[in-house]
């Protein structure tokens, strides 16, 4: 197998002496040649081809298979794509055709009820995450920090554990 | 009043006036012919792709912009296609040696085969009949039309050296297929 880089690199000389090597043994040309009228048919020939290829029909054939096929079948891909590729576009449009249906007043109330849901949701969240603290931190925050208030000093032992029984259940 | 050059005629073609392709087409159409004929052999052959090579180049000629001249540019039309028809030759070659297509096409019956032999009157025609594709249409350009080899680039979108190469074996190649002929 002769590689790539071991291709000899011609030079013209060569090639020259070559080319003469053949065209001396080449003899006389003896390929027959067209008669002359050949020549002015064939003018004619390519005249009535350029005509077809330029008339109505044809322009109309052309631009049907350049645009208007092509066209029709992105078009087509694209819906099918969205038909079998998006499925959510189909549950929002019931979604929508559902509500829809429903009288007004009852929309209304299904979104006060959904607002109030999210916002219980939110404070239930806020309560789990930013108040971990037990019994006893309360017990020990109330005590150190509003131990010289009037309000402990106004309740009695039982009511201050009362109070802290119910934000132990907060915690919950 | 002197001619017309080629870049004139076709700015009056492209102002509509049909007469200036024909009088391109008288200018140039025998050198196309027999560059189409040389790569294929047949006058049929190289007659359709002759035509087929003007009536593209009239419907293309918007997008002429004039970095070759016309000729270069009407010759890299018709070497594609002949190279387009030797190809399909080969295919429809290679489907009649197989055993299905040889039930469909009777080996007697190859009017192709009975143009290629009307032809192959000529020593150099029969050893460019030999060459791959390729080297068959650089030998034709270089050959016989005198082309340069940067000319011949822009006709097959391919490098100086790698030209040079194919056509140093080509030449080799039919000059050993004319020492054998006259040999035997």
């Amino acid at each position: 197998m002769r590689l790539r880089h071991d291709r000899k690199t011609v030079t013209d000389g060569e090639e020259e002496a070559l080319e003469r090597s053949v065209r001396e043994r080449e003899g006389p040309a003896m390929v027959p040649p067209p008669p002359a009228a050949f020549w002015s048919r064939q003018i004619v020939e390519v005249n009535r081809r350029i005509d077809e290829s330029t008339s109505g029909v044809a322009l109309s054939l052309s631009w049907a298979a350049r645009v208007a096929i092509p066209g029709v079948v992105a078009v087509l891909s694209f819906l099918i794509g969205l038909k079998y590729y998006a499925p959510e576009r189909q549950a929002a449009e019931s979604l929508r055709q559902a509500t829809s249906a429903l009288a007004s007043a009852t929309v209304e109330s299904l979104y006060v009820a959904s607002v109030a849901a999210s916002d219980t949701a939110v404070i239930n969240d806020v309560n789990t995450s930013l108040l971990p603290f037990n019994n006893v931190q309360a017990e020990e925050f109330y005590v150190e920090n509003a131990g010289t208030t009037t309000l402990v000093e106004d309740l009695s032992d039982q009511e201050l554990h009362q109070v802290l029984a119910a934000l132990s259940s907060v915690e919950k | 009043m002197e001619p017309l050059t080629d870049l004139e005629l076709i700015e009056e073609v492209r102002s509509g006036k049909r007469q200036a392709f024909t009088e391109l087409m008288r200018r140039h159409q025998e050198r196309i012919y027999w560059a189409a004929r040389r790569i294929l052999g047949d006058h049929a052959d190289a007659d359709d792709v002759t035509q087929e090579t003007f009536v593209k180049a009239f419907l293309s000629l918007g997008d002429f912009r004039g970095d070759a001249s016309f000729f270069t540019w009407i010759y890299r039309i018709a070497i594609n296609l002949s190279l387009n028809a030797l190809r399909k030759r080969h295919l429809v070659s290679y489907l009649r040696e197989s055993e299905i297509a040889q039930k469909v096409f009777p080996s007697h019956e190859d009017p192709h085969k009975d143009l290629e032999a009307k032809e192959m009157a000529s020593l150099v025609s029969r050893a460019v009949a030999t060459l791959p594709d390729k080297q068959r249409a650089v030998f034709v350009m270089r050959y016989y039309d005198e082309m340069s080899y940067e000319e011949i680039s822009y006709v097959l979108k391919t490098s100086v050296g790698g030209l040079k190469a194919n056509y140093f074996h080509a030449l080799h190649k039919v000059q050993e297929y004319l020492k054998n002929a006259t040999a035997s």
